[in-house]
């Protein structure tokens, strides 16, 4: 299906405002490479974004984020999609491919803390302080190694949560770096989780580009956002998470760093109280 | 909790994600994963 130049080059996006920012920084930067084309933005809702009253982990299915706007692609209402990488599953329905991977914001875990909190870090909350997070991977990591912590599911978009922290519903809660920096957030990381407390969700703080497999023009146009590193690590985590069948909503958690030709992957599959097996 | 560490080119990321996870497996990562199946589903 080739995009005539005549006609704009279409755009799906979750409708999240973390979401639409990765998607206009995308939009934007094709603009800029290509400006003799325009490109819109479609927005859908997933399913992940419409039932908010059951933990993640419950719903359990693949593709939670990301079924409606493949759906969108292979209909040809839309041309590609950007994803948060971390929600695009490892084994993409047939016809879509992974058309690229940008590069990287910082892809740790962060804590965010109620204000009352503003003196203390993970390791100093007093017991029994509720911590808000919808991860089994971080919960079961950070129960480990910090039992005396309460652990509650939280749900609903970053504002939202933010929204839950700020009135008192939580102690503090667990966010990604990346998205707090996107969006303008940055001064709410409180305390950044180094990796030997938690490794990150596989492709986390990378936004990933899914296509159509059979669309060369467009896979040609992704190529410019190609980021070689970040997608050196991310294929790496990507073929472990595969490998071990496991899907975003399980705790399963990485790192890898890239010295010179050289790539290490960390990583660590946990039971959901965290303990050692 | 089972972790582990492999490195190699990183011309051959899939090889080194595939390795890693292999290893896991070797240390009861599937017996983990089946369990928090069944404890999610119920």
């Amino acid at each position: 299906m080739i995009a005539s130049p005549s006609r704009p080059i279409r755009i799906g996006s979750r409708k999240s405002q973390l979401a639409l920012v990765q998607t206009h920084w995308v939009q934007a930067e094709l603009q800029k490479h290509f400006g003799d084309r325009s490109f819109e933005v479609h927005t859908m809702s997933t399913q992940g974004d419409n039932i908010l009253d059951v933990a993640l982990a419950k719903i359990g299915d693949k593709g939670l984020f990301t079924k409606e706007l493949e759906v969108g692609m292979l209909n040809g209402d839309t041309d590609f999609a950007v994803h948060s990488l971390k929600d695009l599953p490892t084994r993409l329905p047939e016809g879509l491919i992974l058309g690229c991977i940008t590069e990287r914001e910082d892809p740790a875990d962060a804590l965010v803390v109620h204000a009352k909190h503003q003196d203390q870090q993970l390791e100093t909350l007093p017991a029994g302080s509720v911590i808000g997070t919808s991860s089994l991977r971080r919960l079961a990591q950070l129960r480990y190694h910090y039992p005396h912590l309460a652990f509650k599911d939280i749900r609903g978009n970053l504002n939202t949560r933010l929204q839950k922290l700020d009135t008192g519903e939580y102690d503090a809660i667990i966010l990604a770096v990346a998205g707090l920096h996107r969006l303008g957030m940055a001064d709410r990381v409180h305390q950044v989780i180094a990796p030997e407390i938690s490794l990150h969700a596989v492709g986390q703080g990378a936004l990933g580009i899914e296509c159509r497999a059979e669309d060369p023009e467009i896979l040609a146009l992704l190529k410019v956002l190609e980021h070689q590193p970040t997608a050196q690590r991310c294929y790496a985590e990507r073929a472990f998470l595969r490998e071990l069948e496991g899907g975003c909503q399980v705790p399963i958690g990485v790192n890898t760093t890239l010295e010179g030709d050289s790539l290490t992957l960390v990583g660590m599959v946990a039971s959901v109280d965290g303990q050692k097996w | 909790m089972v972790k582990g560490t492999v490195t190699g080119a990183a011309t051959d990321a899939e090889v080194i994600g595939i390795q890693l996870a292999q290893d896991l497996r070797q240390q009861g990562a599937t017996e983990i994963l089946e369990q928090i199946f069944q404890e999610v589903q119920r």
